[in-house]
């Protein structure tokens, strides 16, 4: 059980991924990219960004660059958007330049902003 | 892109604050504030770990703070572990700092391990043995270290 193999040397990725399984409710601060999963009730504020098609947010996301495939019920606080085919968002978007592909359910309010990302 | 491993990953430069449920194999190197629900859990040399975590399997390489209710446990040389660990299973290296109250628990008492292969029945009995060669097995680990 304690092999030494059983557990991967731990050098420290240079991104934070979470997994489609998992549900958090709290506040996630990364200062790099962040592949997001899983079901988040909270804030996210990262650098880049990907919420894949199986993630479910409900809060407010701050961020450099979106990539959205999933749902987001919330505010988005982004320099650039990309919502796909796939993606679900329901709030409010401050954001430089946003691009969306045919097919993205999009029920939000559009508000042009000079970069403010955190 | 869209094809993760099986596993969470709070990297280096991450904070996170809040509980995660359900994280089947979490790594973590970054700070994490958090009370934590997982199968396997390894927080890596630069990792920070403040917070409750139940678990079939930790390993701590980085720092850890809190209740820890775990089927095994390994501490590695750069572990540094303060709060209190009840374990089945206990590893530590060379070098690992474990500054906490220890209680080796056949029973998951108010953990949430999943698996336990053997019989409740057999596990009531030597836990009884136990209890009664050591009366310092508290009876609620919610109680102590508070």
């Amino acid at each position: 059980m304690f092999g030494k193999n059983s557990v991967s040397p731990m050098a420290p990725p240079n991104h934070s991924q979470i997994n489609e399984d998992v549900r958090i409710r709290g506040t996630i601060t990364v200062s790099e990219p962040l592949v997001m999963a899983g079901q988040l009730e909270g804030d996210i504020k990262a650098d880049i960004l990907h919420i894949i098609s199986t993630a479910i947010i409900t809060g407010d996301v701050t961020a450099e660059s979106v990539t959205i495939d999933g749902r987001v019920l919330g505010s988005i606080v982004a320099d650039k958007v990309y919502l796909s085919a796939t993606a679900h968002f329901e709030g409010q978007l401050l954001c430089q330049g946003v691009a969306i592909d045919n097919g993205a359910y999009v029920d939000a309010k559009f508000t042009k902003e000079p970069v403010t990302n955190g | 892109m869209d094809k993760l491993g099986s596993k969470t990953i709070i990297g280096a430069g991450a904070t996170f604050t809040g509980k995660i449920a359900n994280a089947r194999v979490i790594e973590v190197h970054g700070k994490v504030n958090a009370d934590l629900t997982a199968e396997k859990v390894s927080i890596g040399e630069a990792g920070h770990f403040n917070g409750a975590i139940r678990a079939e399997l930790v390993v701590v390489s980085g720092h850890y703070e809190g209740k820890m209710w775990a089927g095994s446990v390994w501490a590695t040389s750069t572990a540094s572990i303060s709060g209190k660990l009840q374990y089945k299973t206990l590893q530590m290296d060379r070098g690992a700092a474990l500054n906490c109250h220890i209680v080796h628990n056949w029973k998951a008492k108010g953990g949430n391990l999943s698996n336990s292969e053997n019989s409740d029945q057999d596990l009531s009995l030597l836990n009884d043995l136990n209890n009664a060669k050591t009366s310092a097995v508290p009876s609620s680990p919610k109680k102590a270290l508070k």
